[in-house]
């Protein structure tokens, strides 16, 4: 500590090595946060189911969804990831996903989502043709980005029945 | 500074660096603001520098005591 430089050397790191520590309580304490977001999800009508060149399917569909995430904000919280996504199984594969509409909250009071007889924002596409009669889930889905730490995911499925049995 | 004033600029430092730690940490937790807590960490970053860094007179009222000069015996240098 005998010249300016020295001095600011260690002030600036020590600082620096106090913040770190700081940053792994700001992140310790979403592990006990507990959210309860209030969610409702949807199909409301499927508009047309057609089949395209090479064999694939789409689903053109709208959707209901009525989810209030604030809960889900604490004061690390940076910003929500949401997406919805159909889910289904096939005799191929056992998992099929395909995120339908995302969208991006990031401040607490505007984690209200409510739309009614919504458009996808992607398309429903299946690399087969395995959508004529399928049973569907559709999942909301939220990644939680913290301002300091790791991000962590969570998802609310419901069952949305079959989709037509023929092309429309 | 001299040693004692650089141990107290140390301590010093230190003190303040994470007394304001645990007050920006508590402060933040209790309102729920991120950017709170950092305000505060900013605030004792500043406070510490402006205390340790510059040369401050408290820093320099021990001067140590070296020993007197030692006087050159110039006739027996002479001798050798």
């Amino acid at each position: 500590m005998h010249s300016i430089y020295h001095r600011l050397n260690t002030a600036v790191t020590f600082f620096g090595t106090v913040a770190a520590v700081l940053c792994i309580l700001t992140s310790s304490t979403d592990l006990l946060h507990q959210s309860n977001p209030n969610i409702q999800l949807g199909l409301r009508e499927v508009r047309r189911l057609v089949q395209h060149h090479g064999g694939k399917d789409q689903a053109v569909v709208t959707f209901d969804i009525n989810a209030d995430l604030r809960s889900v904000f604490t004061w690390n919280t940076k910003q929500l990831f949401v997406y919805v996504q159909a889910e289904y199984e096939t005799q191929e594969n056992r998992v099929n996903e395909i995120v339908l509409w995302d969208f991006i909250v990031q401040q607490k009071e505007k984690a209200v989502i409510k739309l009614s007889n919504h458009k996808t924002k992607y398309a429903f596409i299946d690399p087969g043709n395995n959508l004529r009669g399928r049973d569907v889930n559709l999942t909301l889905v939220w990644c939680v980005m913290p301002r300091v730490g790791r991000m962590y995911t969570e998802r609310r499925s419901v069952s949305v029945g079959k989709l037509p049995a023929t092309y429309i | 500074m001299d040693f004692i004033g650089q141990r107290n600029a140390e301590n010093a430092l230190m003190v303040i660096v994470i007394i304001a730690a645990v007050i920006s940490f508590i402060a933040g937790y209790a309102m729920k603001d991120f950017s709170l807590m950092v305000k505060i960490n900013g605030v004792g970053l500043a406070l510490a520098l402006l205390v340790s860094i510059p040369d401050w007179p408290i820093y320099n009222r021990n001067p140590w005591k070296w020993l007197p000069d030692l006087e050159v015996d110039e006739k027996a240098q002479k001798k050798k």
